[in-house]
């Protein structure tokens, strides 16, 4: 079973007339980890916009996880996205006023799904969110500190662990690596990639550092899909 | 973790401007609800003055003003009722009892008042309260003083003591009836109504006073005192008296009584109603409350527009934080609820604040209140005007917060996925 399908997608914002997102058909198989780069205002952000339902194309066919989201309404996408997507943004975005563990516990808020996957598993979140750690290699003694006082490589292991929680089916990385120095990158990639195997997770990795996409089996250029399928789009770039 | 959990760790993190609008929103509230204090013991030491009591009668002048110094003890009578009157008044069919009052004298500043018994078996106060001694009893002799209990308690007053009463009302250096020492022999028990501040005297005490030589060559002493020491009542039959409290057999002859005393012939006479009299007292003073009450309401409103303006600060600060959330799955509602909960809970630590300043105010303010204005003011509960007052401060609050938790809303709606 494909994880995200999308067919005869347009997508266009009222108030930009010179930008649109045209795909005639993108496929993200089970458990596949791809690498999405393009220049900046190719529509990088409106693509995951779009698979993770937080807004509805003009037309075309979105279908996550056998689900149509194009028929679905704002609540039951917002329990979905919540339901079945782990999302590590760029700088991680930690909310800044909780501790490590209310971080990475902090999706089984919004998701019961998650929440009753993780008390499957642990006895209490604290404690999954405490396996985590230990399996991120997250020192015990900064679990209850708050989260700008960890090291930017903390950080990361912190939103990876926030990503994975609960299982989702498919984790999104924005831009995840923009403010890392090689060493890091390379160590944040080795420990997402093993991470989204251990939990047969899909893998959206969106960049435009092309340095990375050498460690992707495949690759798509947004702003080359975008005009590839109609060549009238105009994208700002 | 709930929302509320995540709202209330949101707050701690930006403690500095929180408390900030929490210590503003306590200071309106602590602001509105003082003014609403002192309103309600004003009007409720008011109204409890006096009850039981069908007319007050007495020498033609303005109504409020024969209020003020019959029941209040405020100000001085413009012109005297004879005895006649009031005795003839005593004698219609339609009264049941009639109390003299005679005012003008003083001890220490505190109004003395002459009386009859009948004052201490008709006078109501309250809820129909009747006057209670808590020690000694009633004056039965000429030169006997029951005294109010802030009297006795102010001025260290207890039963056998003698006291000297001074002419006039003002406190300074009047002279002294120095011929007569009056003796303690009750002290009532208190009532928060002029009452407690009065020094109870019989009639014939205040005519004995004035009968006898002010100075040592003025006026000869027509009384005399019999062997066994009983005052000659006869010489001591009063010729005036400030006023005169009336108590109807039926309600329904109120109106007739009060018309006939209108129409009184041999002199001049006045007969008010003290529910209205009172009712138009407060009205005329409840100008300058509502004045002060509707500064309150602005400075409240000046309050929220604070928190309105922290709640947008606080909102273009926490942009990517709510972006982070909604896009973990956090449903406009939710974060729209955040805001709200937010303001709650501000708002209701701001009324706490408010409400325990305002005892704590209270407590220093009272004594002050009660010695120069006498007005009680009872901290000890929280009344129900206190309870509106927190819960409209809550409410809005509430109302305040939906601007910004509806633009949140809005915005989530809108905008999606954040790229920084």
């Amino acid at each position: 079973m494909n994880d995200i399908q999308l067919k005869n997608l347009f997508f266009s914002y009222q108030n930009k007339d010179d930008f649109s997102l045209q795909l005639n058909s993108f496929t993200l198989k089970e458990n596949s980890q791809i690498f999405i780069e393009g220049p900046s205002g190719c529509g990088k952000t409106t693509f995951l916009n779009i698979v993770t339902g937080l807004i509805k194309p003009q037309s075309g066919q979105v279908t996550v996880l056998g689900k149509d989201l194009t028929t679905c309404n704002k609540v039951e996408c917002d329990r979905f996205r919540a339901d079945n997507f782990g999302i590590i943004f760029q700088m991680f975005n930690l909310i800044p006023y909780l501790n490590v563990i209310e971080n990475i516990t902090l999706p089984c808020m919004f998701s019961k799904i998650r929440k009753q996957k993780t008390l499957e598993k642990a006895a209490s979140l604290e404690e999954e969110a405490l396996r985590l750690c230990r399996e991120l290699d997250i020192e015990e003694k900064v679990i209850n500190k708050p989260v700008h006082q960890l090291s930017i490589g903390q950080q990361q292991r912190v939103s990876i662990a926030r990503a994975v929680i609960g299982e989702p089916k498919i984790i999104i990385a924005d831009e995840a690596t923009s403010a890392l120095d090689n060493k890091r990158k390379q160590q944040f990639m080795e420990t997402l990639f093993s991470e989204c195997q251990k939990y047969q997770a899909s893998l959206i990795f969106v960049s435009h550092d092309l340095a990375l996409q050498s460690q992707f089996k495949e690759k798509y250029c947004l702003n080359e899909m975008n005009l590839k399928q109609n060549k009238k789009t105009h994208v700002a770039v | 973790m709930s929302l509320f959990k995540l709202t209330i760790k949101s707050i701690l993190n930006r403690r500095l401007t929180t408390l900030l609008v929490i210590v503003s929103i306590g200071l309106s509230s602590m602001l509105l609800i003082g003014v609403q204090k002192i309103k309600h013991s004003a009007k409720e030491s008011f109204s409890r003055s006096i009850s039981g009591t069908d007319l007050i009668v007495g020498a033609r002048s303005g109504e409020v003003q024969l209020l003020l110094y019959s029941i209040f003890r405020q100000g001085q009578a413009v012109a005297n009722m004879s005895w006649t009157s009031a005795k003839e008044i005593e004698a219609f069919s339609e009264v049941e009892w009639m109390i003299p009052f005679s005012l003008g004298d003083s001890h220490q500043g505190y109004p003395l008042l002459g009386t009859t018994t009948h004052y201490f078996d008709h006078y109501k106060y309250g809820r129909r309260k009747p006057l209670k001694l808590q020690k000694g009893h009633i004056f039965q002799e000429t030169f006997e003083v029951v005294l109010g209990a802030e009297v006795a308690k102010k001025l260290n007053y207890k039963l056998g003591d003698e006291l000297f009463i001074s002419h006039g009302m003002a406190k300074g250096n009047l002279p002294l009836h120095k011929q007569n020492a009056f003796k303690v022999v009750g002290i009532l028990k208190e009532t928060g109504t002029p009452i407690d501040k009065t020094l109870h005297v019989p009639l014939e005490g205040i005519i004995a006073l004035h009968s006898r030589p002010l100075t040592k060559k003025g006026r000869v002493d027509k009384i005399q005192t019999t062997k066994d020491g009983v005052r000659n009542q006869q010489e001591l039959k009063p010729e005036y008296i400030t006023s005169c409290l009336v108590g109807l057999k039926s309600k329904f002859s109120l109106f007739t009584v009060q018309r006939r005393l209108a129409n009184w012939e041999s002199e001049a006479l006045m007969a008010i109603i003290p529910g209205v009299a009172l009712a138009r007292l407060w009205n005329s003073i409840s100008v300058i409350d509502h004045t002060f009450l509707i500064m309150t309401i602005l400075v409240t409103a000046i309050t929220f527009i604070g928190l309105l303006i922290a709640l947008f600060t606080s909102l273009q600060q926490r942009k990517y934080e709510l972006a982070i959330l909604r896009t973990m799955g956090a449903r406009p509602l939710q974060l729209a609820m955040i805001l709200i909960m937010e303001s709650i809970v501000i708002t209701g630590c701001g009324v706490i604040v408010g409400l325990v300043s305002m005892r704590l105010l209270g407590y220093i303010l009272t004594p002050v209140l009660e010695n120069k204005l006498g007005l009680i003011v009872t901290m000890s509960s929280v009344s129900l005007v206190e309870i509106y007052i927190a819960i409209g401060i809550v409410l809005c609050g509430v109302i305040t917060s939906f601007i910004p938790a509806v633009l949140a809303y809005r915005k989530s709606i809108t905008e999606g996925f954040i790229s920084i």
